[in-house]
């Protein structure tokens, strides 16, 4: 709900407030002073503010009291209201880290992203990121290394299909493999189960 | 009861304002007809115990596989039939097999199922068409409406819409006067009663999952082939999301649901009067415009308060 609303607002606010003139299809450039220095070919520097935040998750998640206490009302939700975890700090909590995350995302989209260093009108370059964050955060089983290293997978898998589309494949194929892979991790002891299932039992 | 009262004042007032009043009902009732179909669909998916949040990617999937069936039926009607119901059913059978049997975690296997949805339809769109991002498909496959005249207005009224309010009156009518019905129900509320009784728990949940599936299939369908008349890739917009937000704000009965669908429609009939409104469309841009569906669909779920669930809603039931 929020997503459609936020992308009404955002296309609102890059035709009539943040618009370049003579470029229709885009908003004004970061400042050069905004920039975070460019490392390799598309590589910026803010790969290193990603990994901070990713080291910062790690210690609040498992080296914190309020950390621990999100931990257990995730897994456990009785026993936290039991020992008196206030409810609504964790959900305060949670929502806050979420768009913590969330918003370093998109900014990191703009400032660390040559050669554009901005928005298109199209939001093409960051709609399906949270979409995406969802099966990254799933394929790595929820677990910082496990994150890093799906979502260097997932990477991959996209910048990968910009070159299907040379082949004539759209390249939102990509995001659908994700939704399999999301699909196929839901499914808890696959194998165990097919085998049951061949062996004759239900 | 007090709503339809206060609808009529509130489209009064609005018509003072030079918005046509015919025209936000006919775009209502247009956008309504799938989020209904959906709702209901999800309505009696969850009172069997299964949570499908992936309502978003059946819409999707269903509304170009419904226009591709549609051109090679020839049909509007064989589009919505094929294309959105049978197709609609058969993921909905699928994501049953797998919430049931496959002891899935429901909620992730929905999610996964919207990002199979939202990367399939461009994929779909250059498969069957080679035209990446919109596709016209000939006029005549529409679903003919009914048009009404209405002093010097034409109201504009699709045959689907009739069938989604009769589907609403009969999934009533199935969940809580038939067998059936009561089965489904207590697949959510205890399925240990259904299985002592003799009855397959997870048989009846795979029913109420593939007619969830078929009815939001036809939704999906309906948008193209009965409203839009062209197909782009952001068609559904959403909508299954707000039909969730609707059968949750409904408290999972069907008539509510229908009712809560209206409400969220009327909003979309809203926004879309007054950006073509000659007077208004001046006033207010255009982007916040777009945003009143969205807006009203969370303030709506602001104030559910306390709505009860079926208490074995999203467990997998598995036999000791």
């Amino acid at each position: 709900m929020l997503n459609w609303i936020a992308l009404f607002l955002v296309r609102y606010l890059i035709e009539y407030h943040y618009y370049e003139p003579g470029r229709a299809e885009r908003a004004l450039p970061a400042l050069q002073t905004a920039r975070y220095d460019v490392l390799g070919a598309s590589l910026t520097s803010i790969i290193y503010v990603a990994i901070g935040f990713i080291l910062f998750t790690y210690f609040l998640l498992w080296r914190s009291t309020i950390g621990y206490e999100l931990r257990l009302t995730g897994s456990n939700p009785e026993a936290a209201r039991y020992v008196g975890v206030s409810s609504v700090k964790v959900v305060f909590l949670n929502f806050f880290i979420g768009g913590l995350a969330a918003g370093l995302a998109g900014a990191s989209q703009v400032l660390g992203r040559p050669p554009a260093w901005t928005i298109y009108k199209t939001l093409g370059n960051v709609i399906n990121l949270g979409f995406n964050g969802i099966g990254v955060a799933l394929i790595g089983r929820n677990n910082p290394v496990g994150i890093i290293f799906s979502a260097i997978f997932l990477g991959i898998l996209l910048y990968g299909a910009r070159f299907m589309q040379y082949q004539g494949i759209d390249p939102d194929l990509t995001v659908a493999i994700n939704g399999i892979i999301v699909v196929s991790l839901s499914l808890p002891e696959l194998y165990i189960l097919i085998k049951r299932f061949v062996a004759g039992g239900r | 009861m007090i709503g339809t009262p206060l609808l009529v004042i509130v489209l009064y007032v609005l018509g003072f304002f030079g918005i046509e009043p015919i025209h936000i009902l006919e775009t209502s009732f247009m956008a309504m007809t799938p989020l209904i179909l959906a709702a209901i669909g999800e309505t009696l998916n969850e009172r069997s115990g299964i949570v499908n949040i992936g309502l978003e990617g059946i819409f999707l999937i269903t509304s170009v596989t419904g226009v591709y069936l549609a051109e090679v039926t020839g049909n509007g009607i064989g589009g919505i039939i094929l294309g959105g119901a049978l197709i609609g059913a058969l993921i909905g059978f699928f994501f049953g097999l797998i919430s049931t049997y496959g002891r899935a975690a429901q909620v992730i296997a929905g999610m996964g199922l919207n990002l199979i949805g939202l990367g399939l339809v461009p994929f779909l769109m250059m498969a069957f068409w080679a035209f990446p991002g919109i596709h016209i498909f000939d006029p005549d496959l529409r679903i003919k409406t009914i048009d009404i005249i209405i002093g010097d207005h034409v109201f504009r009224l699709s045959p689907i819409t009739l069938l989604a309010v009769i589907c609403v009156i009969l999934i009533d009518v199935l969940l809580y006067r038939t067998l059936l019905g009561i089965r489904i129900q207590a697949a959510g509320e205890k399925p240990e009663a259904l299985d002592v009784a003799g009855l397959n728990v997870n048989l009846t949940r795979l029913l109420a999952s593939t007619i969830c599936g078929g009815l939001t299939g036809i939704g999906g369908a309906f948008m193209p082939l009965g409203w839009f008349g062209g197909l782009v890739k952001e068609i559904t917009a959403g909508r299954g999301f707000i039909a969730l937000a609707a059968t949750v704000f409904s408290g999972l009965d069907p008539i509510l649901a229908a009712i809560s669908s209206f409400i969220f429609g009327f909003s979309e009939g809203l926004a879309f009067t007054f950006m073509v409104t000659p007077g208004v469309k001046e006033a207010v841009p255009y982007y916040f415009v777009n945003m009143i569906p969205y807006i009203v669909t969370i303030l709506a779920l602001a104030f559910i308060g306390s709505k009860r669930f079926p208490k074995a809603l999203g467990k997998p039931y598995i036999r000791e």
